[in-house]
């Protein structure tokens, strides 16, 4: 990458998206959570104050997903665009802000296609049953994005991960309807060869994601973000917490209380030299289930080298061949909006959700009482008081979203990098080879994790 | 602030979720019917097929050669759901014993009875792509 100003470019344009996206959740979530039940409203008693503010969730996300996804849109373009030495699109609006917003407009007012002997109701049906399961699987995570804040505790389930799976697996539905309704041959075959990536690659991801929470011992996602709080060795994809003894006792050890850090690295690794051996299992076992758990998600949502449903050089362009207008928008709203839900996965599951990667120990001394310093700022210009925005919330909800953005490029890089597979390849690597490697990890780490304490709590008053 | 039980956030998510996604798809589809053009004619509503007639039709008895990864994966999705039970329940079952390694000892012979059903498929000849 030889470009250094296209780079710069790059750069500022995803900070000033990241400072921008906020800004309209933020006010629909404050109009409808805050300023109609407390102001308008005023009785508690009423039904409408509480139907209000469980509709925050439901908007917050309407108004997310699209705006989010004409970034994202944006994002890859601009990113491939520096990974070939060009441009990019950077005409419309600020650094090409607002393209994706005129390629809208511009496909509302495109002729609707139907191709002739096409069946008509699940050809219409089709995009919707693609979509409306991206902005399901978006519920639980809301709560974990939020952390946990009061407005979207509603949308927190105590199964959260099995039903985020249960929703991000609907789609291929979708694909497959599209593919056989539209009276093409090129979309035929696009939408079953979804099905069948997606019946290959859903067991690694899957068992990537158990094996994260039998380590966290939990399957909602608030609990696993919480758990993998402190700084970068509480994450999950170092070892899921096998790392945490070490982490409490470098922090106790630099406050100076050398008799509580050895009981605390008795409490964690209680079998001596062998659990010190299992937390180095666990910690490769999880790097591992998290390279299982990308290979898995880029089949599962068709990037990349798996988009073999949309393969341009063989089918056209697969299952939306016959898509046009507002029907092929929807379809690629809900690819991008799925590229995202499932990168904010792995951030909530491996990555420590709303936890910035600094260890508690470093970022105290360094900036001591970090959360107290910045309260009364967001006291003096916010609504803190009426619980919108609060610390415990602005930073984790910021540090999903450019980490989740992260997973992004990540994806996006990979698409400029790596050719597409043959779909007999694309079988036999996962069926021969990662559904056995994720099956053997997993009873690995089942074994490994009873000889560390990965639930380890500090002793009382020996907290830093 | 919620206290609400496990089915009514169920109705919640079905009702609030589904309701409002459905409506800003049909939102935007109606503001195309609205704003975009319409002049359907006999060669544009053509299935596409590289610029010629299509030769047959696409709606055929297709040969879905992957049925026997599809019978296999129904297996491992059922093994995915009582997996699901036993990583809540592993610790609990092992200290009701008092031996620690109960729990994973459970899950390897489940895993090894399924790595033996897929080992016998592969071997079979199930996992080649003809």
């Amino acid at each position: 990458m030889g470009n250094a100003s296209e780079i710069f470019k790059f750069t500022r344009l995803s900070i000033i998206w990241l400072c921008l996206i906020f800004i309209p959740v933020w006010l629909v979530a404050y109009a409808v959570g805050i300023f109609i039940p407390y102001f308008l409203i005023k009785d508690q008693q009423n039904i409408f104050f509480d139907v209000f503010q469980a509709l925050v969730p439901i908007i917050a996300v309407l108004v997310f997903i699209p705006i989010n996804a004409m970034f994202m849109v944006l994002f890859e373009r601009r990113g491939l665009a520096l990974f070939t030495v060009r441009s990019g699109p950077n005409r419309v609006g600020v650094d090409g802000l607002l393209q994706t917003a005129a390629d809208a407009v511009k496909l509302l007012f495109k002729e609707d296609i139907t191709p002739r002997g096409a069946d008509i109701a699940m050809f219409t049906l089709a995009p919707i049953t693609f979509f409306a399961p991206s902005v399901f699987a978006a519920i639980p995570l809301l709560a974990a994005v939020t952390n946990d804040h009061p407005l979207f505790h509603i949308v927190n389930l105590p199964t959260g991960i099995f039903y985020v799976l249960a929703a991000s697996s609907v789609p291929v539905v979708g694909i497959v309807m599209g593919g056989w309704a539209s009276n093409n041959k090129y979309s035929l075959v696009g939408g079953l060869r979804s099905a069948a990536q997606a019946i290959s690659y859903e067991i690694p991801l899957v068992l990537s994601l158990v094996s994260m929470c039998m380590m966290a011992k939990s399957l909602d996602v608030v609990q696993i973000a919480n758990q993998q709080a402190g700084g970068i060795l509480d994450w999950n994809i170092f070892g899921g917490g096998a790392l945490r003894g070490i982490d409490k006792f470098i922090a106790l050890n630099l406050v100076g209380n050398t008799i509580d850090a050895k009981t605390i690295l008795d409490a964690a690794y209680p079998s001596g030299i062998l659990s010190y051996i299992a937390a180095g299992v666990l910690i490769v076992c999880s790097v591992i289930m998290f390279l299982l758990y990308l290979t898995g998600a880029c089949a599962e949502i068709n990037r990349i080298p798996f988009d073999l449903p949309e393969a341009e050089s063989e089918l056209v362009s697969g299952y939306n061949t016959e898509y046009s207008g507002i029907k092929f928008a929807i379809f690629f709203l809900a690819e991008f909006t799925n590229l995202f839900i499932v990168s904010s996965i792995a951030v909530v599951m491996f990555m420590g959700g709303g936890g910035n990667p600094i260890p508690a120990w470093l970022l105290d001394p360094w900036w001591p009482s970090f959360a107290s310093s910045v309260g009364p700022m967001f006291d003096l210009v916010t609504a803190k008081g009426l619980m919108l925005v609060d610390e415990h919330t602005f930073f984790p909800a910021l540090w999903v979203i450019a980490k989740t953005y992260a997973f992004v490029f990540f994806a996006v890089l990979i698409r400029g990098t790596l050719p597409r597979f043959r779909i007999d390849q694309l079988m036999d690597f996962g069926w021969k080879r990662l559904i056995p490697l994720s099956l053997i990890v997993f009873l690995v780490m089942a074994f490994a994790r009873v000889l560390v304490n990965v639930h380890l709590v500090m002793p009382a008053g020996g907290a830093p | 602030m919620y206290q609400l039980q496990l089915g009514q956030i169920g109705l919640f998510v079905l009702v609030g979720f589904a309701l409002p996604a459905l409506g800003m798809v049909l939102l935007a589809w109606g503001l195309q019917l609205f704003l975009g053009y319409h002049r359907p004619s006999q060669t544009k509503n053509q299935p596409y097929e590289c610029g010629m007639k299509p030769m047959q039709a696409a709606h055929v008895q297709f040969d879905i050669r992957y049925y026997l990864y599809a019978l296999l994966f129904i297996l491992f999705d059922i093994e995915i759901v009582f997996i699901v039970p036993w990583i809540l329940a592993t610790d609990e079952i092992s200290q009701s014993v008092g031996w620690k390694w109960l729990g994973p000892v459970e899950m390897l012979v489940f895993l090894v009875i399924l790595a033996v059903g897929l080992a016998y498929a592969w071997k079979k000849g199930a996992l080649k792509w003809e």
